[in-house]
């Protein structure tokens, strides 16, 4: 198992945000996590990268504890995180997003293969290599963050709401490239409200309702079920 | 395209095409300055100038590059006059080496208050550093035995190199101010444009999204402020010696608004400001004293007119060339048609 997370729980202040939650994912998946606002999504995956420190239960990687670690420390492990809401640093340029993305490699020829990776992945990043990142657009951006945690090599991508925001086209397209940076070998956990897409495109799902796993297995099977094609693909 | 045909613009050019003989015309302006002019005062308001040239890039990498705003400056200033002050009129030790032993003691105490000060922000890591900055003075102003009270340190010794005394009249003092800035910067510019430059922006802009990317937050902020602490230590030492004599009141808040201003005024995060930011702050009260006691009036008035039209700092710019694309870039782009390499590509370019 290459992620694994047992019985967590987390408060925010007084708020019981996660009521003891089990989730798994194996080397090479797509595992994406579905759920309304609120229903504690985000916090699962601020509390893995121990963003949010939890008050019970264990997250291990690879077969080491890695429950409330130092988020730098994570992606010295081979954690690789884009944050909610993009999180590109606007006044550096595209290239020095990236470039900080590869904070954590020393080997030059390393980077330089990771700059390879990035711009075959996203051609249109490699035009903008000097633009500063605050003027690129929604999807360019959702791009360059995604690109910036490949830098580092990792493992395993924890991907929190990649489609948040973009134009249609935007949102297809970043999804093809999930599944083309899984075909590369890396591990991804994807958090999504976009269930259609998200369902479609991974191996796994989880549905997390008030902050515990209220239905899980494969993702084909959980986008067939009723009660999910009711309440989150607007169907039914 | 927008800017194309602006002010702005059409400087950058020009200073773009002319780089070299600027240059020239600049270095040698600086060099001669002490010939043409001869002025003792003027040479003493240069040399000033050039000592919170040196404060200035030291607060600048806190505040410009790493984002965290220190109203307690003074106080590393302090410890690196007074240390250095000290070492020289007391034990006779050699200005250069007491230079080294301040800017050392300096750079231990920013560790040290950086430990468990930085992991708060904002507002509260200002008032904290306020709080530094009023407690070094009173150390400074009560412990007579060593730092004399409010007496002050008289007749500080000017730095000298076997039997050459670096002194306002002889040039020195100014050349030895040139090559220290010259070093500063050098240092700022390698630093910015390093590994570690690149972490401390990164800080800057968002510090989530900096520690998910592996960088050690706390580590960094420590380094910043110490590297900062560092400088302003050079700077205090330096200015000691220029001035040949240092109180406690010597190193009040006023000094640490007035590298802040420097800072803000010249243009956060660039290293050009920092230099046209102290030649106005610190020339302009020199210049209007015929204003008597409203100089200062000019002096708030220049500062209120900035942060309305001008927040940004005065040399506060991105540059509006072109941007060109790095060689290795370039080159495939030549090779290969990007446009339909992919489908990404194509769905990119509609």
């Amino acid at each position: 198992m290459m992620l694994s997370v047992r019985n967590l729980n987390t408060y925010y202040g007084a708020i019981y945000a996660l009521k003891g939650i089990d989730i798994d994912v194996d080397k090479g998946e797509i595992v994406s996590l579905i759920g309304s606002n609120g229903a504690g999504k985000t916090t699962l995956l601020n509390t893995i990268s121990g963003v949010v420190k939890s008050s019970k239960g264990q997250v291990t990687f690879k077969d080491r504890d890695i429950t409330n670690i130092s988020p730098y420390q994570l992606t010295k492990m081979g954690v690789g995180i884009s944050p909610e809401g993009r999180e590109v640093f606007p006044e550096l340029t595209v290239e020095e997003n990236l470039r900080i993305g590869a904070y954590i490699v020393n080997d030059k020829e390393k980077i330089r293969s990771g700059y390879d990776r990035v711009y075959e992945l996203f051609p249109r990043l490699k035009e903008r290599t000097k633009q500063q990142a605050g003027t690129l657009s929604g999807g360019e951006q959702q791009m360059l963050a995604v690109g910036r945690a490949l830098m580092s090599d990792p493992e395993i991508l924890l991907l929190d709401e990649p489609s948040l925001g973009l134009a249609p086209n935007y949102v297809t397209l970043i999804f093809d490239m999930i599944k083309e940076i899984n075909k590369q070998g890396v591990t991804i956990l994807l958090i999504e409200q976009n269930a259609n897409m998200a369902l479609a495109s991974s191996d796994r799902a989880y549905v997390i309702e008030n902050g515990l796993v209220s239905m899980s297995g494969d993702a084909k099977d959980i986008a067939n079920d009723p009660r999910v094609k009711k309440a989150y693909l607007g169907l039914g | 395209m927008k800017g194309k045909n602006t002010l702005l613009h059409q400087y950058e050019l020009f200073v773009d095409h002319n780089k070299l003989i600027l240059a020239i015309i600049l270095a040698v302006i600086i060099l001669l300055f002490p010939f043409v002019i001869g002025s003792q005062y003027l040479l003493t308001v240069s040399v000033k100038i050039g000592s919170y040239v040196i404060l200035a890039m030291g607060l600048n990498i806190l505040t410009g590059y790493t984002g965290l705003v220190s109203l307690g400056h003074a106080g590393f200033v302090a410890i690196g006059a007074y240390t250095t002050s000290l070492l020289t009129v007391r034990y006779n030790v050699n200005f250069f080496i007491a230079l080294l032993a301040g800017i050392t003691l300096a750079g231990i105490v920013g560790i040290l208050l950086g430990m468990p000060t930085l992991r708060v922000s904002g507002t509260y890591l200002s008032i904290i550093t306020l709080g530094f900055g009023e407690i070094i003075k009173m150390i400074a102003m009560n412990w007579n035995a060593v730092t004399n009270g409010t007496l002050g340190i008289k007749n500080i010794p000017k730095p000298s190199i076997g039997g050459f005394s670096f002194t306002v009249s002889n040039y020195g003092l100014y050349y030895l101010m040139i090559f220290f800035v010259i070093v500063v910067s050098c240092f700022c510019l390698a630093l910015v444009r390093s590994k570690t430059g690149r972490a401390l922006m990164a800080i800057r802009t968002d510090e989530l999204a900096a520690t998910m990317m592996g960088i050690n937050v706390t580590r960094y902020k420590i380094l910043a402020f110490s590297l900062s602490a560092i400088f302003c230590a050079l700077g205090g030492g330096l200015y000691a010696t220029l001035i040949g004599y240092i109180d406690p009141n010597t190193f009040n808040f006023d000094v640490s608004t007035m590298i802040l201003s420097i800072v803000i005024l010249g243009g956060m995060g660039t290293l050009r400001g920092m230099f046209i930011g102290a030649i106005i702050l610190i020339a302009l009260p020199e210049v209007s004293r015929f204003l008597m006691e409203y100089r200062f009036v000019l002096y708030g008035v220049i500062l209120v007119v900035m942060m309305r039209f001008r927040p940004q700092g005065i040399l506060g710019w991105r540059s509006t060339m072109p941007f060109k694309l790095s060689k290795h870039v370039q080159n495939e782009l030549n090779d290969t048609d990007l446009i339909h390499q992919t489908h990404v590509g194509e769905l990119a370019y509609e």
